[in-house]
């Protein structure tokens, strides 16, 4: 069944089509709301939470856009919105001290973990301006848009976020002596 | 001499640099080590993977949406490359069968326990709690090595499981599985509720694997 019709049905009320989307794209929302979140509880809730409201909205959509870019678009803004709230309830909590257990890794595994990990360190502001811009691709404007700031203020925001996450590269794997020709952070 | 900063650095990822800043990237092994390190650390951020969502995921967004209205779950809804296949006249035929099944069998497991078990319970009810949850363990481990065993009988070939309809039985899971989850949220210390979730989430999961393997092979993905 093509997207469309899977749209269609899923309009109306059918399980199975809501469940076809669900396969086809999860794994794009799940990816950027669990790096906005950044962590594994919460992403499950920010997840669920931009279903319901794509859900809800697909009557509204007109198919002037991708519907993954829609989709994708009320993933972000979900997930944002929901984490605004998470750390506005994290200000009246104390910190966990639990770290994570990490099956091992090698190679590039290891290395796009390393990635993962420092994105999840990152101070939440700087974390979503570095997402939204160099893994899912957003222009400065487009960030000022979701975030509510100027295109100057995330670009700030961007090259801060770059520097920490260099920073936190560095802490995690004692990585980096690049030789010539060689990649950063040899395993 | 002065090396560049790290956010100077960051900034010269996408935007061209002054004259002053290449010109101290050409003299500084450090500063351009550096920038190279940051440039492949954006490229590979993005290149990160899609992520799968954790198990069971859909089924609690299904809920969810079930109880708002948006979908209307009548018939349990199998995974997208298990549906095109069975009729439903068929999953509901097997579900029936199924849950037939299963209420034959807690009944003659509950007469049976009535006679033949008794003194297993009271045993454990008479010694102390870490005796019951010994039995209680002895008891689970007995029953997965049953299922493990009956699931290498059921799926040998030319076996008349083995030929049923895979989508069917995962459908008749997903309904066991449902009303197990709402059993142990009703009674969540229940051993006995818990593990017959477990071995029905399980047991969908196996079938699932099976479905998504046919699949495969049929060329699907």
């Amino acid at each position: 069944m093509n997207e469309v019709d899977l749209i269609q049905r899923a309009c109306e009320g059918d399980a199975r089509a809501v469940r076809a989307l669900y396969e086809r794209f999860a794994p794009r929302v799940y990816a950027v709301v669990r790096r906005i979140a950044g962590d594994d509880e919460l992403a499950k809730d920010y997840a669920q939470e931009a279903w319901i409201r794509a859900i809800r909205a697909l009557p509204t959509f007109r198919g002037d856009a991708r519907f993954s870019t829609w989709l994708h678009r009320i993933a972000v803004n979900a997930a944002l919105q929901a984490a605004r709230k998470a750390e506005t309830r994290r200000k009246y909590e104390a910190p966990s001290l639990d770290e994570p257990a990490l099956p091992p890794a090698s190679g590039d595994a290891l290395l796009k973990r390393r990635l993962e990990i420092a994105l999840d360190q990152l101070p939440q502001g700087m974390r979503q301006v570095l997402i939204l811009h160099d893994v899912e691709d957003y222009t400065h404007d487009d960030i000022g848009e979701v975030l509510g700031v100027t295109a100057g203020t995330s670009k700030s925001q961007l090259f801060k976020a770059r520097a920490k996450m260099r920073e936190l590269l560095r802490e995690i794997s004692e990585v980096p002596r690049i030789e010539k020709g060689e990649r950063a952070w040899n395993t | 001499m002065e090396h560049l900063s790290l956010e100077n650095l960051s900034r010269l990822v996408g935007d061209p640099p002054t004259d002053e800043e290449l010109g101290h990237l050409d003299g500084c092994e450090v500063c351009a080590a550096e920038l190279e390190i940051l440039r492949q650390q954006t490229t590979l951020l993005g290149r990160l993977p899609n992520m799968r969502p954790p198990q069971g995921d859909f089924e609690s967004l299904e809920m969810r949406l079930a109880a708002e209205g948006l979908v209307q779950v009548g018939p349990p809804t199998p995974p997208p490359h298990a549906i095109s296949s069975p009729s439903w006249k068929r999953m509901v035929a097997a579900v029936v069968i199924f849950l037939g099944g299963a209420l034959s069998g807690a009944t003659v497991v509950t007469k049976s326990s009535a006679t033949t078990e008794a003194p297993v319970a009271q045993q454990a009810t008479a010694s102390n709690a870490a005796g019951a949850r010994s039995e209680v363990a002895r008891a689970e481990r007995a029953y997965m090595d049953a299922l493990v065993q009956y699931r290498q009988l059921a799926t040998e070939p030319g076996t008349e499981e083995s030929a049923g309809d895979p989508a069917a039985r995962y459908a008749a899971l997903e309904y066991l599985v449902r009303a197990g989850q709402v059993a142990v949220r009703q009674a969540p210390a229940d051993p006995f509720l818990n593990g017959l979730l477990a071995s029905a989430q399980a047991e969908q999961r196996a079938v699932y694997r099976r479905i998504s393997g046919a699949a495969r092979e049929d060329g699907w993905f």
